[in-house]
């Protein structure tokens, strides 16, 4: 892994020694690599020149420069983003977000190109005839940060629960309610492929989970400047909800269930300070 | 000679108006949809090396004053490149 910003050399040996940093930080002054690779922050550009003052150029300059507004340094800089490469240098994946603040960690990253391996232990739960283990892709987060909730579920031999597509035949598609709460922002529930099984009374073919299955939930800690300011001083964050869902087996459908679940995440201050070297 | 012409050439008056209607239809909308579009004029995914392009060879230093390229970044499965604003502000 390694990192691409505009900063020299100095700046990226101070950053990496003050924070401990022991991946490849590559320094690219003068920002060529950057244009090569076509992501040079062209609204830094423009928001310096004539056009500065234009409503549509300083809109965005909130959105994919700063909140804080430009400034000539910042000339230079990259689009922020993530490719994930294979051996030959060719794109497999790419992460780029349309808010310069809001980014997806490393760990939710590798959870969606499919890593098993997470350094963060998992939480077992037992509902009605399934059991979900669940862990964050992070233990710690930062205002802005992109995160995954996994869930591991595993329904009780000979029982199915429903996957989209089944609400057409009237059957309840397992679902994750995350509790409303201000900063955070909860996308789309991504669900795995389903299986169909066969339900011969009403010779229904419907879309299912029979086999263990992950259920994947990306949240978002805004990193707008109340948000900011919000979460200063905090410590944690905790994040509620509720695994909702209907059980059945080949015979019979069991009540509807539901199964809290809570993540509690260390809040990670941002950083402001700037790594020491003379300049 | 020039009514001979132009009554002989129906054929072509008839291409030329579909090929009129046809630049109408094709740009018009699109005129149109490129006016609604929403104000931000940068696509983020559009940026940069598409999925299944190779991306460019570079040779930068890194924190440590070691030239590093693609090929060195990589590893036995490949690298993951993260491009960030800056470490400095």
């Amino acid at each position: 892994m390694a990192t691409i910003s505009y900063d020299s050399q100095d700046v990226l040996s101070a950053f990496s020694r003050e924070h401990g940093i022991t991946f490849t930080l590559l320094s690219d002054p003068g920002s060529k690599a950057i244009k090569r690779f076509g992501l040079l922050n062209a609204v830094v550009e423009e928001a310096l020149g004539a056009n500065r003052n234009d409503p549509a150029v300083q809109s965005e300059v909130r959105t994919f420069v700063s909140v804080v507004g430009v400034r000539s340094f910042m000339a230079g800089i990259a689009y922020p983003g993530t490719f994930i490469l294979d051996r030959h240098g060719r794109v497999k994946e790419r992460y780029f977000q349309e808010s310069y603040i809001e980014r997806n960690t490393i760990s939710s990253i590798m959870i969606r190109s499919g890593s098993k391996s997470t350094p963060v232990m998992g939480t077992k739960v037992t509902g009605g005839h399934l059991e979900v283990t669940t862990f964050p892709s992070d233990t710690a987060v930062a205002p802005g940060n992109r995160i995954s909730l996994v869930l591991d579920v595993k329904p009780t031999s000979g029982v199915h629960v429903y996957a989209p597509g089944a609400t057409s035949y009237g059957y309840r598609v397992i679902k994750l309610q995350i509790t409303p709460q201000p900063y955070v922002r909860v996308l789309p529930l991504r669900y795995p492929a389903s299986q169909i099984f066969y339900f011969k009374p009403l010779k229904q073919r419907v879309p299912v989970y029979q086999k263990p299955f992950p259920l994947v939930q990306d949240v978002v800690l805004e990193g707008t400047l109340p948000a900011q300011a919000a979460l200063r001083g905090k410590q944690n964050i905790t994040i509620t909800g509720a695994l909702e869902y209907q059980a059945c087996d080949e015979k019979i459908c069991f009540n509807p269930d539901s199964i809290p679940l809570s993540w509690t995440l260390a809040l990670r201050p941002m950083v402001f300070e700037r790594p020491i070297v003379q300049r | 000679m020039r009514e001979h012409e132009s009554a002989e050439s129906p054929l072509i008056k008839r291409i030329s108006w579909f090929i009129l209607v046809l630049l109408l239809a094709v740009v018009l909308p699109w005129s149109i949809a490129a006016q609604s579009a929403p104000q931000l004029r940068i696509d983020v995914s559009k940026l940069g090396p598409q999925v299944g392009q190779r991306v460019p060879d570079f040779s930068l230093k890194d924190q440590n004053g070691k030239t590093q390229t693609l090929e060195s970044i990589m590893g036995p499965k490949g690298a993951m490149l993260v491009f960030i604003r800056s470490a400095d502000w």
